[in-house]
């Protein structure tokens, strides 16, 4: 078992302490005693000298009292090592005295003045005191070499000796009890509230709320002192009371500092106090009432919380009005005007606040509503309705971010099932469009099987055609595609495409029309899907443009914009709307069974979007145009 | 009498690929999986491949593998995917060429002849350059004799077919403009007439490739000009 949990230990290092404390106090009342005595500084028979010189005058003036009480001189000191000369100062005349003329050690004198005292009236009548000097008498004592009686001198002379031989050995038991008493208060104070087993607990004592124990301590120590100075005229009393109280006195302050450490120990200091209950039962009371309050003002409807604010708000500002008035009519203009910076700070500061707060909450709101779903609105430093509308708002973006992903997804995997499907749709195609071809091949003299053939090898083709361009399609519309964008000469490339259509727009009748700027035309975009684009149109113009029409094709800037344009005249009314046209799967005509997948334009749309671009249809009549807008390729 | 070997898992398209290359005079082996096509070669004198790529048990890259260890000859990959990335992987592994299905019955045949003729006649002997012989993959141009043969077969070309193809493969690998090709051919400057180069690179793309939706030399880079451009495997 550790020291400091052994109860056993702890009294006796309480007891011990007490004793050494004793003895501390002690050594150093006699060392301050010596000191002011010059025990340290001069010769025993100085210090002896000086200190019965001392008892010696105030024994000369006790003699004068003796003497008016009318006691006899010779009897009083004849047990005593004192002898007396008594003369009359003026005739030089001897009284009184017991000195047979032995050597002495010290002497000392007195005077006393003897006066007639008497009382007379006056001419006015008045009663008047008079003293008049009647002798004087001169005291002489003188205490002997050999001290043969035993007295207070003699006791004086012997406790001098002794304290004279012990004076270093004095500060010696100073440190020595000094010593005791720090190493046994500091081994109480760390052992305080330390119990068997290793854990820290209070005592009954301890228990006590903090500061009704130091008031009660107060309480000790206020009533010792006021005893002391009741006390203070009678010597032997005080001594005995200086012993009772300070033991007591002591054993009050050393439970005290215990009772501290354990507490502080336990932390218990300042939770175990009347003043920290009170004060957590005002604050539990102050949040049931804010509890209350909040409750109370979420349950009115927003308007009126309102309303109720901005009224609560006015008398606040009649108030603070009608005191800056006050203070500016009746106490000081400069103090008034004073008074107005930090409310305008306020005011301002909650402005400020309202403003910003609001801002945050449009800035985000624009935000996602530009598409930016992964926006959040910082709702740190946000209250009330502006917190909840903000976190709203942040709900909000995040279930368009969800459904985001989520269409992400779905496209991708669309996309791939679309191109796993077609890889495995392409064989079989293989084997009917060859042996479609081989058949053609053979001698067959029945004309309708001819014809059939002929069907046969027309949508195969066409469902090659529709394999391929679903894949494209697919790809294009969910971004799948990788965009390489670099600077593209439009001019070259719409060149290019009629270049390679001259053979089928010549086939079609068609003249095709190219209007260029005289200068190069640069987009960023990539070329590859740019000629898909153009491809699918020209495609398109092939197929559907009246014969023996011309087919325009225009490049001009506008506005920091590239436009490209492909006009051309339908070859059959064109009774459906532009949007319809840019559907998946859908034709010009419903009834027209050409070649074609109906997913030419859904391409096209696709990869110019792909490249930051942007497709539209205009339809006008038979006129038909495709209208391609990309943003100039900046300098 | 060439060999060829038909690999593919689907019976109907070795069949039809055989009757069609057997129509044009060669033999024709016929493996339905990887590792036939390899014990096949091995145990036969086999001048041309065609692998399926997708097939069961060995597929065609595998296989590609295995052969590239003990032989060289010509490989053309027959596949569905037509995403460039499995065309270039194709190529990577040592195959000379690819088909995408469903191909065209002509355009495989002309392909096969294309290597067979590079290969037999062509591969291995070291060709004479000279001043007046530019060789680009099979096209080859002699200056003096104003020909061009492609795989060996003499190409009729305009005057003017002629000379485009002469700056662009004296430019091996350069982009040249519509505007520049038509400025060095026609020499002049004359505005918006270099529309007409367009329409003669079709013409000449359709006279020295098999396919010309997919050339293998005369490229058109979109947007900027054209190019002609050695096969990279090789």
């Amino acid at each position: 078992m550790k020291l400091k949990e052994r109860t056993g230990v702890k009294i006796a290092a309480v007891i011990t302490s007490y004793i050494a404390v004793v003895f501390l106090v002690l050594s150093v009342i006699s060392i301050g005693v010596m000191g002011y005595y010059k025990f340290y500084f001069s010769s025993e028979t100085v210090v002896k000298e000086e200190i019965l010189t001392d008892m010696a005058a105030s024994e000369s003036n006790y003699i004068v009292n003796l003497m008016s009480w009318g006691r006899d001189l010779t009897k009083y000191y004849n047990d005593k090592n004192l002898f007396f000369v008594i003369t009359d100062a003026n005739s030089g005349e001897v009284l009184q005295t017991n000195y047979n003329g032995e050597p002495y050690m010290v002497t000392a004198s007195t005077e006393h003045i003897i006066y007639d005292e008497r009382y007379f009236e006056a001419d006015d009548g008045d009663l008047v005191y008079e003293s008049v000097e009647k002798g004087r008498t001169k005291i002489e004592v003188y205490v002997p070499k050999s001290m043969t009686k035993s007295d207070m001198f003699s006791v004086m002379a012997q406790i001098i000796a002794i304290s004279y031989s012990m004076r270093y050995a004095m500060v010696f038991i100073v440190l020595i009890s000094a010593a005791a008493t720090i190493t046994l208060l500091s081994y109480l104070y760390c052992a305080a509230g330390h119990r068997e087993g290793g854990v820290i607990m209070c005592n009954a004592m301890d228990k006590v709320p903090f500061d009704i124990m130091t008031a009660m301590v107060g309480v000790i120590f206020t009533f010792s002192i006021a005893m002391l100075s009741d006390m203070a005229s009678e010597r032997a009393l005080l001594l005995i009371a200086v012993f009772i109280l300070g033991t007591v006195d002591y054993f009050t302050a050393l439970g005290y500092t215990m009772s501290f450490a354990t507490r502080v120990k336990t932390g218990t200091l300042f939770k175990n106090t009347v003043i920290y209950r009170l004060l957590v039962l005002i604050g539990k009371g102050l949040k049931k009432l804010l509890r209350f309050i909040k409750y109370v003002i979420s349950g009115i409807p927003f308007l009126y919380k309102w309303i109720l604010f901005c009224i609560l708000l006015v008398p606040l500002i009649i108030v603070v009005t009608g005191f800056d008035i006050f203070v500016f009519e009746y106490i000081s203009e400069a103090l008034g005007v004073l008074l107005i910076i930090p409310e305008a700070v306020i005011a301002l500061t909650a402005l400020i606040y309202i403003i910003s707060v609001f801002g945050k909450i449009k800035d985000g709101g624009e935000r996602i509503s530009a598409g930016a779903v992964d926006y959040k609105i910082d709702t740190r430093y946000m209250f009330g309705d502006f917190k909840h509308f903000a976190e709203s708002l942040n709900n909000i973006s995040a279930g368009l971010q969800n459904a985001v992903q989520k269409k992400m997804k779905s496209e991708r995997f669309k996309t791939e099932l679309i191109t796993n499907v077609s890889h495995d749709i392409k064989t079989p195609l293989t084997s009917i469009i060859n042996y479609v071809d081989l058949i053609k091949k053979e001698e067959i003299k029945n004309e309708t099987a001819v014809k059939y053939i002929g069907v046969l090898d027309r949508q195969s083709s066409r469902l090659k055609k529709l394999v391929e361009d679903l894949v494209e399609a697919s790809k294009a519309s969910t971004g799948n595609l990788t965009v390489n964008l670099s600077e593209c000469d439009i001019g070259v490339l719409l060149m290019q495409t009629i270049g390679e259509f001259e053979e089928r727009l010549e086939r079609s009748d068609i003249k095709p029309v190219l209007n260029t700027p005289e200068n190069s035309v640069k987009v960023m975009a990539d070329g590859r899907y740019l000629w898909r684009v153009f491809d699918n149109l020209m495609n398109n113009i092939c197929k559907y443009a009246q014969p023996g029409t011309r087919a325009y094709l225009d490049v001009y800037e506008e506005g920091g914009r590239v436009i490209i344009t492909f006009r051309n005249i339908s070859e059959c009314e064109l009774n459906i709307s532009a949007d319809e046209l840019m559907e998946r799967f859908v034709k010009g005509d419903a009834s027209r069974n050409t070649e074609g997948s109906g997913l030419g334009l859904s391409i096209a749309r696709s990869l110019v979007e792909l490249q930051g671009g942007r497709m539209e249809l205009n339809i006008d009549g038979d006129l038909f145009k495709a209208i391609i807008i990309f943003s100039k390729k900046q300098e | 009498m060439y060999n060829i070997l038909i690999c593919d898992d689907e019976k109907d398209i070795v069949n039809a690929l055989k009757i069609y290359l057997e129509a044009e005079g060669y033999n024709t082996f016929c493996a339905y999986n990887g590792n036939e096509a390899v014990s096949i070669i091995k145990e036969n004198e086999v001048h041309l491949v065609l692998l399926d790529i997708m097939m069961p048990e060995c597929d065609g890259i595998s296989a590609m593998v295995k052969l590239r260890e003990f032989s060289n000859i010509p490989v053309i990959l027959l596949t569905a995917k037509s995403e460039d990335t499995d065309k270039i992987l194709g190529l990577n592994v040592g195959a000379d060429d690819y088909i995408t299905k469903p191909f065209n019955p002509l355009e495989v045949t002309a392909r096969v002849r294309s290597q067979l003729r590079r290969y037999i006649k062509l591969g291995g002997s070291s060709r004479k350059e000279s001043d007046e012989c530019i060789t680009i993959g099979a096209i080859e141009l002699n200056d003096n004799a104003k020909r061009v043969t492609v795989d060996g077969e003499e190409v009729n070309l305009t005057p003017t077919e002629y000379e485009i193809l002469k700056l662009l493969m004296l430019n091996e690998g350069t982009v040249l403009s519509p505007k520049e090709i038509y400025r060095r051919v026609w020499n002049d400057t004359a505005y918006a007439a270099e529309g007409t180069v367009a329409v003669h690179i079709r013409h000449l793309r359709e006279k020295i490739e098999i396919n010309p939706a997919e050339p293998r030399y005369l490229k058109v880079v979109w947007a900027h000009g054209y190019k002609i451009e050695g096969e990279k495997s090789k």
